[in-house]
């Protein structure tokens, strides 16, 4: 059974700006082939990366149209011209297309196309046309072979117990993933095409009798509007499924494991899949979801619990113990003990910069050092942070420049930030933010930031999803995921979705 | 319209009348303690024909609507008038090198962050409550810890000369934040009467909690203290060589702020309920009004 493009691509509405000149009437397929093939030149400024191949089959002019580097040369002759060369004489085009449609089977997508911007749009998704001499049809093959990174271990979000094996840019291999784990009718994917210059390929996926229709229907009309020239990542997709106010925290979140995604779709949410990025956006996200791993669920519930209360302790560390420590030590000296305020007072008293400003200077080299190691070859990078951490810190402790208590807050605090990798934007900045606040004001700016910050995150919430669930508005039920890890075979029968969580 | 919960209601208003304990100005004594859970009684009373109202479907008219505006526009005055004489007592540490300009800045900064919280909205604010409540609740609880190695029994005996009717007055004149309660009710899906009950049993609760909590560690030297709640948080120290007054600094800090951006939040959704065409700066105006409430209350 044929498809036409647009059931393939249920999102091209003819709605962007290359839809709407394409599909203009004028720019209907002509019977003539050269003049087909005269206005791809065109349109495509004489690219040189679309590949047009003449030949004879069936008796009739043919062209295949493709692109370079987004098929498979070896499929092609194969698969493609050595039958297509093969056909006897037949009367006209149409019975060509529909011998080679019905009887020869080329490939398993074989869309058709009655205008420019469709075949082009075939033509860039690697798939190959055939035009054929008096026909106002294409027929497209999929016979894509770009080059693509194979399936390999995330590089973040790793994990001990679970499956190595973490997303890749190409959106079909994705999709493969997600349904290799989920063989349920239930489990849908919808493809869609987004940005009116890159025509990225996105896939929504969910399963439909999990998830909240009206949590659908919002991201739907919230994609529907979306109006973005191209998208390339995420981080491209991202605002137009949120809410637009100032949320410190992101309530949409990302995984780059097919299994991390699956367990989410169980619980009723969304997934959008992007092509070219090897994570997909989960719709919506809590905050309590930063603090789960899937090695939670593989480990005793006791021992899951203690990771669990680690990570929030670590969180917490990691935000608020330099500014925690500047505080104390420049304006509560009373809430330390007398042995540990001679240790401070007598590690502090050669350090010729306030400790706030000590504090800042470590922080931010910190921060200079791990950006210099992300974005250098990663053998230099390496290098970059021993040499960095080793040399530099030392000569700052022996030159008398930073403490070594203070020295040792920083460290454990970026540190805690790192147990919870998903949350480490924020927690850079909101350390600064705390630190700043407790080395003019003490404790008293402190308690002012964090109720601050404390009612922006109460505040994140999106398609009626409070980010804060299940802690505020207290969910009982929730609790067995989020304050301990009930045991596997209760959380099992009690068949959660985030639907439970919705205001 | 924003819906909250009944533990978000009770965690907001009690966060607030936790704060104007911790402001009590003058002595207390044990007929305080009945005066205070007598006032919280009348005020359930009070309450009662609301919470049933409400029960009904019932909306409050635009007259009853303005008088509450009005009447949380005072009593945030009066937040921010408590919050100015009771940090006299509490050590901040920039308000304290920086006199009147620290001061004012301290207040000033107070403000902004109520401005914030009052203008990100009730069901945020409820959301942040429960959690504030929750975390200072646990920095009273140490403070507790430490009032029981300072307390005596017999201060519970302490005269401060008093009559009842003149304590239950005082208890609710300290219950101003039932303004705040009575706007708020009406955002409950369900369970007006229980809430009610509820919240004004927790009031005198906690009332009688941290009073008494105060009489038995400052009774011996109520005639010399001027805030006996902050005296009694001072006097308990759990550890013989470290102080934690910063706690209380803490629980202080943000039971104010939540204290004041309810009042904010509340007054600023009567405005938009009296005026609905005045759609922008609600926040800025009622913290403003406040201020202005403040300013008077403090010179007068």
């Amino acid at each position: 059974m044929q498809k036409r493009p647009d059931e393939y691509y249920p999102g091209f509405s003819g709605h962007t700006s290359f839809g709407v000149i394409f599909l203009n009437e004028k720019y209907k397929l002509m019977p003539s082939l050269e003049a087909n093939l005269v206005r791809i030149g065109e349109l495509t400024g004489g690219s040189s990366d679309i590949l047009i191949n003449r030949f004879i089959a069936g008796g009739i002019s043919c062209a295949l149209v493709s692109c370079e580097g987004m098929i498979s040369t070896a499929l092609i002759t194969e698969l493609v011209f050595e039958p297509i060369t093969a056909i006897e004489p037949k009367e006209d085009a149409e019975a060509l297309f529909s011998f080679i449609d019905s009887y020869l089977l080329l490939s398993t997508d074989r869309p058709q196309a009655d205008d420019l911007g469709n075949v082009l749009r075939l033509v860039h998704s690697g798939f190959a046309v055939l035009l054929a001499e008096g026909s106002t049809n294409a027929l497209g093959f999929g016979v894509q072979g770009y080059a693509s990174r194979g399936v390999q271990e995330p590089s973040g979000e790793g994990n001990i117990m679970g499956a190595h094996e973490g997303f890749t840019e190409t959106i079909r291999v994705s999709m493969s993933q997600i349904r290799r784990r989920l063989k349920t009718p239930e489990l849908v994917m919808e493809m869609m095409q987004k940005g009116t210059k890159s025509r990225t390929d996105i896939c929504l996926c969910y399963m439909k009798d999990r998830v909240p229709e009206r949590l659908m229907k919002q991201i739907r009309a919230s994609l529907d509007k979306m109006n973005a020239e191209a998208v390339l990542t995420t981080g491209y997709l991202r605002p137009f499924v949120e809410n637009g106010r100032f949320e410190i925290f992101s309530s949409t979140g990302v995984t780059e494991r097919p299994d991390v995604l699956c367990s989410k779709l169980i619980e009723g949410r969304v997934a959008v899949l992007v092509d070219g990025v090897p994570f997909a956006i989960v719709i919506p996200r809590l905050f309590c979801e930063s603090f789960q791993t899937l090695d939670d669920y593989s480990f005793k519930p006791y021992y899951a619990t203690f990771l669990r209360w680690l990570k929030y302790l670590a969180f917490i560390m990691a935000v608020l113990l330099p500014a925690v420590y500047a505080a104390i030590v420049m304006y509560h000296p009373e809430l330390l003990n007398s042995t540990l305020f001679m240790l401070l007072v007598e590690a502090e008293k050669n350090a010729p910069l306030s400790i706030m400003t000590e504090a800042l200077f470590v922080l931010m080299m910190y921060e200079v050092i791990r950006e210099a190691g992300v974005r250098l070859p990663k053998p230099v990078g390496g290098a970059v942070s021993i040499i960095s951490g080793l040399i530099i810190g030392d000569a700052a402790v022996n030159s008398g420049l930073v403490s070594t208590p203070l020295l040792t807050m920083t460290a454990l605090a970026v540190l805690g930030g790192l147990v919870v990798p998903e949350l480490n934007p924020e927690v850079t900045v909101l350390r600064f933010a705390f630190l700043i606040a407790g080395g003019l004001m003490g404790l008293f700016g402190i308690s002012l930031l964090a109720c601050a910050v404390l009612v922006n995150i109460c505040a994140t919430e999106d398609y009626g999803f409070p980010y804060t669930a299940p802690l505020s508005p207290f969910k009982r039920r929730g609790m067995g995921d989020t304050a301990f890890r009930s045991g596997m075979r209760k959380m099992q029968e009690r068949g959660f979705t985030v639907e439970e969580y919705h205001e | 319209m924003n819906r909250i919960t009944a533990g978000q209601l009770c965690a907001m208003g009690l966060t607030g009348e936790l704060f104007v304990l911790f402001c009590t100005e003058g002595t207390i004594s044990a007929v305080t303690v009945a005066g205070y859970s007598i006032g919280a009684g009348v005020l359930l009373a009070a309450a009662m024909p609301l919470a049933a109202f409400y029960r009904r479907d019932g909306r409050l008219c635009r007259t009853v609507q303005a008088l509450l505006l009005l009447w949380l526009i005072i009593w945030g005055g009066m937040l921010f008038s408590m919050q100015w004489k009771t940090s006299r007592a509490i050590y901040i540490p920039y308000e304290n090198s920086g006199g009147s300009a620290g001061k004012l800045l301290v207040s000033g900064l107070i403000g902004l962050v109520c401005l914030y919280i009052s203008s990100a909205g009730i069901k945020a604010l409820g959301r942040a409550a429960v959690i504030a409540a929750a975390v200072g609740t646990l920095c009273l609880l140490a403070a507790a810890a430490g009032a029981v190695k300072s307390h005596e029994w017999e201060r519970l005996s302490y005269d401060s000369g008093a009559s009842l009717g003149g304590e239950v007055l005082r208890g609710l004149k300290a219950s101003g934040g039932a303004g705040a309660f009575a706007v708020l009710l009406g955002m409950q899906r369900k369970g007006y009467i229980r809430s009610t009950a509820v919240y004004f049993s927790a009031k005198a609760a906690l009332s009688a909690a941290v009073l008494v909590s105060a009489l038995l560690v400052t009774g011996g030297i109520m005639q010399t203290t001027d805030f006996p709640v902050v005296t009694a948080a001072q006097l308990s120290q759990p550890f013989p060589s470290q102080r934690i007054d910063a706690l209380f600094l803490i629980v202080f800090t943000v039971y104010a702020v939540f204290a004041i951006a309810l009042q904010a939040a509340a007054a600023a959704y009567l405005m938009r309920e009296i005026f609905p065409g005045f759609r922008r700066f609600r926040s800025l105006t009622a913290i403003a009004l406040m201020i202005a409430a403040a300013a008077v209350l403090t010179l007068l």
